[in-house]
């Protein structure tokens, strides 16, 4: 289990493709994390609150609001603003990563992804080294 | 008042009281009137009238009867002194009363002498008053003597009244003669006279005369009666003044219209007076006004006439006429004349010799006495003997004459007043006789002007008998000049003007010939012949120039005549065609400067024909043709010259007509620049991209405008002008440049290229191309890739993921099948992925939207990374990896990232297509000023068809062993495009089946440069 003390990290995953929401999801939890999952911008903002994740994962684009503009507000809460967002989108361009990392992202994730890749970088940002071996 | 308050206490204050209380009771009323009195009017002129007159009277009475009332006070204070007191006063108002009734001055010292013996104890008295006219002393009013007596005593009163005068005058006091002693006083016998009062009348300072009583009893005049006395001597004073005051007026008024009627009859003499009357009658004019005008019996008007100068009488005025004829005719020497007008004669600016001083002239002048003298003399009358005269003088004050008077109409030697009235008339008498003078001068100058005149028209009668002659010359000559200026036709002038030098000289025949300088010869140009100038019809006769008058005058370069042919040697030796039978003749040479042209000949059939003049009229109009001549040959040439020019012109015209509609009908904007950079044509689709009108830019330097505003089109254009001008010089032949750049929505793109003529720039052409479509359409093309790439990865991020769960065993162990069958699943998602990421990366390069993140890179720690990161898959491939690096190479600069891509696709392609047991060096090193890197193998290497698709988008060959191996046929357009981004080179070499070797030489970095980007980026902002 990857755990901080003895709890398992939490992880946030806001993703409006249920299939990659699922794939995420499945990935982090067999990587030993806790996940909780949301569809999109605005309820990524309110489960982050709620919740207080270790890590928020958020698509670029979804509806309502999207994850640059998720990001911003988790920035600004007094609340949120010291929980690490990743970017995972498949929107690869550099301006785009640019803007992405702009809004206060530690890392961004070009899509598609590898799910051991995804692991790694997510146990390198929460500082070991991840996975169920943990 | 302060002398009252002053005077000495009496033994009877308190009547002095009263009577004090009286007086100022009298007086206040006086003063309050005096105080509102316009004191001014005292002093007005004494013109202002009668009524002023009696107002200042008045008004002296008012203060003389102050002064009195004063002086009354003072008197003595005995009952009896202030009865006579009050009866003094009352005698002072009386006369008060009677001066502001009369004006009448005998009327008034009358009636002070009355009040005088009424009262003080005098019983009779008389008024003595100097006349004004004569300074003798006149009595004027007596009381109390006897009215038989007065006639009588009054030589002896005059007598008397002298002699007080005198003693009056010496002491300035009244007089007093008292105890019978009258002896100062020898009066007319009054028997009971026993003293006397004598008291001044004071007038302006002086004494005009005095009252003066007798009294009966001795000592009978006391201090009362004489203050008294002097009051009413004041009074007197007062009359005297109001009376002179208005006599003079009067007088003043008398002499006024005197002075009015004189001018009057000047002016009317003036008027009547005109230049053209006679002397004489003028003369005569002034004398007869000057008689009457101003009263003088005789008048006599001389003037200076003659040299020496004497004195001519003109007219005279009461002088019987056989008298002044005779005075006419005897001259007056001037000297005595002059003699008389000396300083101690003058008066004003007229001369008054007394009868006394008759010496001066008596026995020099003509005098005529007409009228005896009366004898005895009286002083102040007129003498005969005097002589009075008024000289005439000009303005400069030059004796002109004299006018003389004699025996003037009062008999009274005249006032200094008359003599001005008759100065005024001699100086308008001068004024008109200087005037008649100089007019007369004007006429005989007329006179003499009208001969000179006539003698002046006869000679210049001659004078234009000659001129109209050399006039009728000029004037051919000037026709001919203008024939000459009026045509270019060289036939017509030479025609024209041999036509006209022959009329002029009336010569028969005439030719004009021209020099051949060829030949030497001269040939018939224009022939006269019976009055017709025309043009040889053949070439004519030809003559020599070295022989006979030809000759003679190309040597010469003169004109001559040859008076009689007959007679010439010259002639002689000459042939020349058409004046055979010539006896006259006068040839010319026609030159322009020193050049000899031809000649100009004219002939007459009788000899000695020709004079000098024709001679000179003929070598100036042969001066003449030889210019026209000279102008046809010159406009002849220039005209040759014109047309040949204007049909190049012309063909150039059409040409560069043509090339410019060319020009004009292309889309593209073509802008051309000199090696300056000055803007020398600029096409209207330049024009429309630059959004300048090309007038606007014709000239100008694109170097005088600025760096270029992102808004401004013209100046972004020009500035892709400016940087490729900014070049060294020596590479501006080959070099181009290519710029795009983006304003107002449109997209614009700038070649920059040499012109160059025979090797030599003359200057740069700019080809501005809107592109803003076209890049438009790749914008979509790349937006449409960039979506399609992003929703393709999307279900690839599914597959891809769930495909690694599965083979991570993540759901469960797999059996061998599934296990394979997975692996290719994930290898095709591995390329499809492949695929998306070229096609978004060669997308993004052609619409130039990728950025590069330039740093200082060592080649050799890159070509290290990616070798170590790919060994394995070589090792796998059992394919030697070696690198050969030259130690110490110089950086580069380029894009960390962008430049592995590059190696490792190169790398990629080496693995692939180097079959196992092959090998592959990647080697660096330094080649100029580039960093050169070969990727080389020892693979199936490349057909030569192929080799030339290579770098194509999507190209993939048909080898077999290409056949098998996955790729998209991006990977090479995308590394040479790339490599090119880095300002970089990109080839190969290959041999089909011995290997390839891929090079590419990127720039040694130049400078430690901030991290930037390129302008591909640039262009995308």
């Amino acid at each position: 289990m990857s755990t901080l003390g003895s709890r398992p990290f939490k992880i946030l995953i806001a993703e409006d493709e249920r299939d990659i929401r699922e794939l995420v999801g499945f990935t982090l939890t067999f990587g030993g994390y806790q996940v909780v999952e949301v569809a999109d911008g605005v309820e990524a903002v309110a489960k982050a609150q709620e919740e207080l994740p270790d890590l928020v994962i958020l698509d670029v684009r979804m509806p309502k609001m999207n994850g640059y503009e998720a990001c911003q507000t988790l920035k600004r809460l007094e609340k949120t603003k010291g929980i690490p967002v990743v970017f995972l989108s498949a929107k690869g361009q550099e301006r785009e990563v640019k803007e992405g990392l702009d809004t206060g992202a530690i890392a961004y994730i070009l899509k598609p992804f590898a799910p051991t890749d995804l692991l790694m970088e997510v146990g390198r940002i929460l500082g070991h080294n991840g996975g169920a071996a943990a | 008042m302060s002398d009252l308050r002053e005077k000495p206490s009496s033994e009877l204050p308190f009547f002095r009281f009263r009577r004090h209380a009286l007086l100022i009771a009298t007086a206040i009323p006086l003063l309050i009137e005096l105080a509102h009195a316009p004191l001014a009017r005292l002093s007005l002129p004494h013109v202002a009238g009668n009524v002023l007159t009696g107002l200042v009277a008045a008004w002296g009475f008012t203060l003389a009867f102050l002064a009195v009332a004063t002086r009354v006070s003072e008197l003595t204070v005995d009952r009896e002194s202030a009865r006579r007191s009050a009866k003094q006063l009352a005698a002072l108002q009386r006369i008060g009363s009677q001066m502001s009734e009369t004006l009448d001055l005998e009327a008034i010292l009358g009636a002070i002498l009355q009040q005088a013996l009424e009262a003080t104890p005098a019983f009779a008295g008389y008024i003595a008053i100097v006349q004004p006219d004569s300074k003798e002393v006149a009595v004027v009013a007596t009381r109390g003597y006897p009215l038989w007596e007065e006639e009588r005593s009054r030589g002896a009163l005059l007598m008397s009244a002298e002699n007080i005068m005198a003693e009056l005058h010496r002491t300035g006091e009244p007089l007093i003669a008292d105890n019978g002693h009258l002896d100062q006083t020898p009066l007319l016998k009054a028997a009971q006279a026993h003293s006397a009062l004598s008291v001044p009348v004071w007038y302006e300072k002086n004494i005009v005369g005095f009252i003066h009583l007798q009294a009966s009893a001795r000592h009978a005049f006391d201090d009362q009666d004489i203050a008294f006395v002097r009051s009413l001597a004041e009074q007197a004073s007062i009359a005297i003044g109001s009376n002179k005051r208005y006599l003079d007026q009067v007088r003043l008024n008398d002499s006024f219209r005197r002075r009015a009627e004189q001018l009057s009859r000047l002016a009317a003499i003036s008027r009547s007076m005109r230049m053209d009357m006679p002397l004489e009658d003028f003369m005569e004019e002034v004398a007869y006004a000057i008689q009457e005008a101003i009263g003088f019996n005789i008048v006599m008007v001389s003037t200076v006439e003659g040299d020496p100068p004497y004195l001519q009488r003109r007219a005279g005025a009461g002088v019987p006429l056989e008298v002044l004829a005779e005075m006419k005719r005897r001259p007056q020497p001037l000297a005595p004349v002059e003699a008389m007008m000396q300083e101690r004669f003058a008066i004003s600016r007229s001369y008054f010799v007394p009868h006394q001083e008759k010496s001066v002239w008596e026995d020099k002048v003509d005098v005529v006495t007409l009228l005896p003298e009366q004898e005895p003399h009286e002083p102040g009358r007129w003498h005969s003997e005097d002589i009075l005269f008024t000289p005439l003088r000009s303005v400069e004050g030059r004796l002109l004459g004299i006018i003389s008077v004699d025996d003037p109409q009062d008999g009274r030697i005249p006032s200094l007043d008359t003599i001005e009235i008759l100065e005024t008339f001699a100086a308008q008498a001068a004024a008109l006789l200087h005037n008649v003078r100089l007019y007369e001068q004007v006429r005989q100058f007329n006179a003499l002007l009208e001969e000179k005149i006539e003698e002046r028209v006869a000679q210049l009668a001659m004078a234009n008998e000659q001129l109209s002659q050399e006039k009728e010359r000029m004037e051919t000559l000037y026709r001919i000049t203008r024939e000459l200026g009026a045509s270019l036709d060289l036939d017509r002038v030479l025609a024209r003007a041999l036509s006209l030098v022959g009329q002029a000289i009336c010569a028969q025949r005439g030719a004009i010939l021209m020099l051949d300088p060829k030949t030497q010869c001269m040939h018939y140009r224009m022939v006269l012949k019976e009055g017709q100038a025309s043009a040889p019809d053949e070439a004519g006769p030809t003559v020599s120039v070295e022989t006979g008058l030809i000759r003679w005058i190309t040597e010469h370069r003169q004109s001559l005549i040859i008076a009689d042919t007959s007679r010439d040697e010259t002639w002689r030796e000459t042939t020349l065609p058409l004046f055979e039978s010539a006896r006259s003749l006068l040839a010319a040479p026609l030159m322009v400067g020193e050049e000899v042209l031809g000649c100009l000949v004219l002939s007459h059939s009788l000899p000695d024909l020709f004079s000098a003049e024709h001679l000179r009229l003929v070598t100036a109009a042969a001066n003449q043709v030889a210019q026209a001549m000279s102008n046809a040959e010159l406009y002849r040439l220039i005209l040759d010259q014109t047309k040949r020019l204007g049909e190049a012109l012309h063909i150039q015209q059409m040409q560069a007509s043509e090339k410019a509609s060319i020009l004009e009908g292309i889309a593209d904007g073509v802008v051309v620049v000199g090696v300056q950079g000055e803007i020398v044509l600029l096409n209207r689709a330049a024009e429309e991209i630059l959004g300048v009108e090309a007038s606007r830019l014709i000239g100008k330097s694109v170097n005088d405008f600025g760096e270029a505003a992102p808004e401004d089109r013209a100046l972004r254009g020009l500035s892709a002008i400016r940087k490729w001008l900014a070049q060294p010089w020596s590479s501006l032949a080959e070099s181009r440049l290519e710029d795009r750049y983006e304003s107002e929505g449109r997209v614009i793109n700038v070649h920059v290229s040499a012109v160059q003529m025979r090797g030599e720039i003359l200057g740069a052409v700019a080809v501005l191309r809107d592109v803003t479509k076209e890049v438009e359409a790749d914008r979509a093309k790349t937006e449409f890739i960039s979506t399609v790439s992003h929703e393709l990865r999307t279900p690839m991020t599914s597959i891809q993921g769930y495909t690694d769960l599965l083979l991570m065993g993540a759901v469960g162990q797999l059996n061998e099948n599934q296990q394979r069958f997975l692996g290719i699943i994930k290898s095709n998602v591995n390329r499809l992925s492949h695929l998306v990421g070229d096609l978004l990366d060669i997308s993004r390069i052609e619409s130039g939207r990728l950025g590069l993140e330039l740093e200082t890179l060592q080649m050799e720690e890159l070509v290290n990374q990616v070798t170590t990161a790919m060994r394995a898959q070589f090792t796998t491939r059992r394919i030697l990896l070696t690198t050969d690096i030259v130690p110490g190479l110089p950086p580069i600069r380029g894009d960390r990232k962008r430049l592995t891509q590059v190696l490792s696709n190169l790398l990629e392609n080496a693995c692939h297509y180097t079959l196992p047991g092959g090998q592959v060096t990647v080697s660096v090193c330094l080649e100029g000023d580039e960093v050169r890197t070969d990727v080389r193998d020892t693979g199936i290497g490349i057909s030569v068809e192929d080799q030339k698709h290579l770098f194509e988008r999507f190209f993939r060959s048909e080898h077999p062993v290409v056949m098998e191996t996955q790729g998209t046929g991006l990977g090479l357009a995308i590394v040479k495009s790339l490599v090119e981004m880095h300002q970089g080179r990109i080839w190969f070499q290959s041999e089909l089946g011995k290997g390839s070797t891929f090079s590419f030489a990127l720039p040694v970095a130049k400078e430690p440069a901030i991290n930037g980007v390129t302008r591909a980026e640039e262009i995308q902002s």
